[in-house]
């Protein structure tokens, strides 16, 4: 071995590995003749900040947040996405290396990157930062696992390699009553953190606590959103309602408690065990509360 | 104790993941409290219970959970069985009353996790 620095192995990767192994197949995408309101429908519902434009297949242009925003603040919400979509597109190729990808990224600071064909310019998926993350983690996993003998769980080697490098965020919103949709969100978030290859003891402790906490949004508040963080020594959970509030912190942490009404008995909830399940399950809570304005719960488990 | 002979005991219909019934599960867990099952529940284990909403699945989801028998004959609308295939899950449905359903279950030598909260584990390690 000579004095040749060594390089990290996810850099390395990020040369060897190419767009297609990273990106999202499943895309929203939106027609050009949409209104600007039923943009904002989608953007919603599918808890996205941007959409590439499609006119037959063919990207045509992109539609951000601001620029819904934008019309939004001006009353526009009948023009048409073609009249204020962005019609200067960066986009990368399903074979492009990762790379390239990342320093585009750097470069323009967007969030999202269509994927091409590169002849056809065909739509075949999107790529944002995290999808980039998420390919290399699951990559170094794999690369370690079949290497070394795997190591003590507690170890982590993957979170060394991309320590400082990344920070992973993911936001969803929790509607007030939806008990058809209550628990996704937390069910999204353990997905991507399996997908990160968090240690499971981890994996279990936090998505038993995302998901007392999106439970009590959607009984008790107005709904919000929930917001997973993943750094290279832990994994972070916000939930953000918009009211009521709690009356009585202290009381409310306190085990049997609870003010559910019957019927929300009937639904297995309302034992007055799920503030004291998050405490037990988090190595750091903290709770932040205003009458008739908002809760603001996070909590922290540690990776090491 | 494989799916197949849980199924056997309880007369069970089998309501998903009709692939894995030669699946075999150590221990057994009851409840209609969600909020038990998130505290007290070990991974792996098949769970009673009498309730049949979503919230069932992604408790059990959460739990790491995915093998469930609903009793007393009740079975749970149809979103709630597709998102439990979705989730791979394997659903069961007896008419014996939850009571009954875990005696039979217990007596073939299916027993239960120590009934201990995770606290206590947390406890232990420090
Ligand atoms: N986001 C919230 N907004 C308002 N009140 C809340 C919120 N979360 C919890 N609470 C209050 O705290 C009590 C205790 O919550 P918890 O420990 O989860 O038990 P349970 O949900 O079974 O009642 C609830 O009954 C409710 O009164
Ligand atoms: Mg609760």
């Amino acid at each position: 071995m000579g004095i040749r620095k060594k390089i990290p192995k996810s850099q390395e990767l990020t040369y060897a590995l190419s767009v297609k192994d990273a990106m999202c197949k499943n895309v929203v995408k939106v027609s050009p003749y949409l209104s600007i309101k039923k943009l904002r429908e989608i953007l919603k519902e599918n808890a996205i900040s941007g959409a590439p434009v499609v006119e037959k297949g063919r990207v045509i242009g992109v539609i951000s947040i601001e620029d819904l925003i934008k019309c939004l603040v001006k009353g526009e919400i009948t023009a048409k996405i073609k009249d204020k979509m962005t019609k200067e597109i960066t986009v990368c190729h399903p074979e492009d290396p990762l790379i390239k990808a990342i320093q585009i990224f750097e470069r323009t600071g967007y969030g999202r990157l269509p994927v091409v064909e590169k002849d056809n310019n065909k739509l075949v998926g999107i790529l944002t930062k995290s999808d980039i993350v998420m390919c290399l983690f699951k990559k170094l996993r794999s690369l370690y696992e079949t290497k070394e003998e795997k190591e003590d769980e507690n170890h982590l080697p993957l979170y060394s390699e991309l320590k400082g490098d990344f920070s992973f965020k993911m936001e969803k919103p929790v509607e007030k009553m939806d008990f058809k949709k209550a628990g996704s969100v937390s069910s999204a978030f353990k997905d991507a953190m399996e997908k990160f290859g968090l240690p499971k003891d981890v994996v279990r402790r936090v998505s038993i606590s995302a998901y007392e906490a999106e439970m009590n949004m959607v009984i008790y508040s107005e709904g919000g959103t929930m917001t997973l963080q993943i750094d290279p020594h832990k994994a972070k959970i916000e939930a953000n309602d918009n009211g009521p509030g709690i009356d009585d912190v202290k009381k409310a942490l306190t085990p049997g408690y609870s003010t559910a009404p019957d019927w929300i008995r009937e639904l297995g909830f309302g034992a007055g065990m799920g503030l004291p399940n998050i405490q037990n399950n988090s190595d750091k809570l903290k709770i932040r509360t205003k009458k008739g304005k908002f809760t603001r719960l996070s909590f922290e488990v540690n990776l090491k | 104790m494989k799916i197949r002979e849980i199924k056997k005991l309880l007369n069970a219909k089998v309501l998903a993941g009709k692939e894995r019934l030669e699946m075999e599960v150590f221990c057994g867990g009851a409840s209609d409290l969600m909020s038990d099952v998130l505290a007290y529940a070990r991974p792996k284990i098949v769970q009673l219970t009498g309730l049949t909403t979503n919230q069932v699945i992604y408790t059990c989801e959460m739990a790491q959970i995915d093998v469930v028998v609903f009793v007393r004959g009740k079975e749970p609308p149809k979103e709630v069985i597709e998102l439990a295939k979705e989730k791979g899950f394997v659903l069961l449905a007896t008419k014996l009353p939850l009571y009954e359903a875990c005696g039979v279950l217990y007596e073939a030598g299916l027993t239960g996790t120590m009934i201990e909260p995770l606290k206590a584990e947390k406890r232990k390690k420090k």
